[in-house]
């Protein structure tokens, strides 16, 4: 095996195998996935496949017959497990080694669990279909569910959860939900909207311990207060998946790559979650942390694999459904030293409008899907400007 | 049989939502690309439900933009 290596069955593994193909490449490829399946789309994991496990079957980018047509090779069940990029080959956990001419590094993420965790049945995080078919199972109605942690993983399952009719409590430890990147006024509104809903959201707390035998019965916060529970879900966010890399010349940390998703190291490639790829219009290397970009970042390392000029950079949003409310959301607001709402936030229509110094660096849409052209209009005619 | 569908290349993030309930107009590979003409409604339909509201829907003989 020679020609395109790509490690890790998500989205930017597979975005870079569809752009080789749709851009004429005809050699070999590879996909090592560490999981048992086809590589499949995990957004639904905290949203519809909570509810409805049909949705299971619908969650391969690709039907088998794809891979065949367009001898993508996959290799399910193969995890990395060493990358030697003096001797440009792989080896997998099946036992296998694969060499390459050019690699995509393209492993992911894996949640955060916190050790007071370990071993308990009933405590699950959400990133494998197989952790969103185990919180599924647990969402009976009535069911008590703590989750810790209201990023958007921990709000989506939030949302779905309440709509399965479980009675969720919510911690987070800022002082609002998503408070670091959108700021407190904007997450107030965030965190009013699980209020109305009948979520019991507790700010600026902490689990500092647990109780029970094989599954958890409670927690306790960092106040004293000690909360029942029937299932945890833990949404403490995630680390790259790059332990795989320590005896490589990468080292095990978030792999840097320029805007195209070129390593250091001349063939290799990264994209996705585990990737930071620089962004000339922040002058500095960002972590790609959702869906869009890191659909692009494969698609873009397919093209510069190929010697191909990947265009412009787009403006990548992110979106969410909380409580039946469509939220999206572009640029960068921890950019901002100012924001403008405009709408009206208790009807769940609005738009803010994140700037420095009056240009603007990013949007918040809520309810109004349909502003996402015009948003992201306004992004790219500021951004020049704006991140110069 | 009057509108006409087109995608913003640099907007689609090729989720797939709009060939998943049109196939006959749409086919996503690693973007979206109008592959027929559709019935108006269902054209209107994908383009509401594309997540990142890459498509656009105009009225052939006014180039009235209908959706979004």
């Amino acid at each position: 095996m020679s020609g395109v290596v790509i490690v890790g069955g998500g989205l930017a593994g597979q975005r870079c195998a569809e752009t080789l193909r749709r851009c004429g490449y005809e050699g070999s490829i590879l996909i090592a996935c560490g999981e048992p399946h086809l590589p499949y789309d995990r957004t639904p994991l905290s949203k519809e496949l909570l509810l409805d496990a049909a949705v299971e079957e619908e969650l391969s980018f690709r039907s088998p017959r794809w891979y065949e047509e367009k001898a993508v090779e996959l290799r399910l069940g193969a995890a990395a497990c060493h990358l030697n990029d003096d001797a440009a080959s792989v080896h997998l956990s099946d036992g296998s080694s694969v060499s390459y001419e050019q690699l995509l590094i393209a492993t992911g993420s894996r949640p955060r669990r916190p050790p007071m965790f370990e071993g308990y049945e009933n405590v699950s995080t959400l990133r494998t279909r197989e952790d969103a078919c185990t919180l599924r199972r647990a969402l009976v109605p009535g069911v008590r569910l703590l989750v810790i942690g209201a990023g958007f993983i921990g709000q989506e399952a939030a949302s779905s959860a309440t709509n399965a009719g479980a009675r969720v409590t919510l911690v987070e430890a800022a002082s609002t939900p998503l408070e670091r990147v959108l700021g407190n006024e904007v997450g107030g509104w965030f965190a009013g909207l699980h209020r109305s809903n009948g979520v019991e959201l507790l700010l600026e707390q902490r689990v500092v311990g647990v109780r029970g035998e094989r599954r958890v019965d409670s927690v306790t916060l960092a106040d004293g207060r000690t909360i029942d529970c029937d299932h945890v879900l833990i949404g403490a966010g995630v680390d790259p998946e790059v332990a795989w890399l320590s005896s490589s010349s990468l080292g095990a940390s978030r792999v840097q790559t320029d805007v195209d998703g070129r390593t250091d190291i001349p063939g290799i490639y990264a994209a996705g979650d585990v990737a930071a790829a620089f962004d000339p219009r922040m002058d500095r290397h960002v972590a790609g942390d959702h869906w869009e970009s890191a659909g692009r970042q494969g698609s873009r390392a397919a093209k510069a694999m190929l010697g191909m000029d990947p265009g412009p950079l787009g403006v990548s949003s992110f979106w969410s459904d909380l409580y039946g409310t469509r939220v999206q959301y572009l640029g960068n607001a921890s950019l901002s030293d100012e924001l403008t709402i405009d709408g009206d936030p208790r009807a769940r229509e609005f738009t803010v409008t994140f700037t420095l110094e009056e240009r603007p660096v990013a949007v918040l849409l809520v309810g109004r899907p349909n502003l996402l052209p015009q948003a992201r209009q306004l992004l790219s005619a500021a951004k020049e400007v704006a991140y110069a | 049989m009057s509108y006409v569908a087109r995608i913003d290349e640099n907007a689609c993030a090729a989720h797939g939502d709009c060939e998943a309930i049109a196939p006959e107009i749409f086919r996503v590979d690693d973007v979206a690309v109008v592959i027929a003409n559709g019935p108006d409604e269902l054209m209107l339909e994908a383009a509401r439900i594309c997540p990142a509201v890459a498509i656009r829907v105009t009225d052939a003989q006014t180039g009235e933009q209908i959706f979004p």
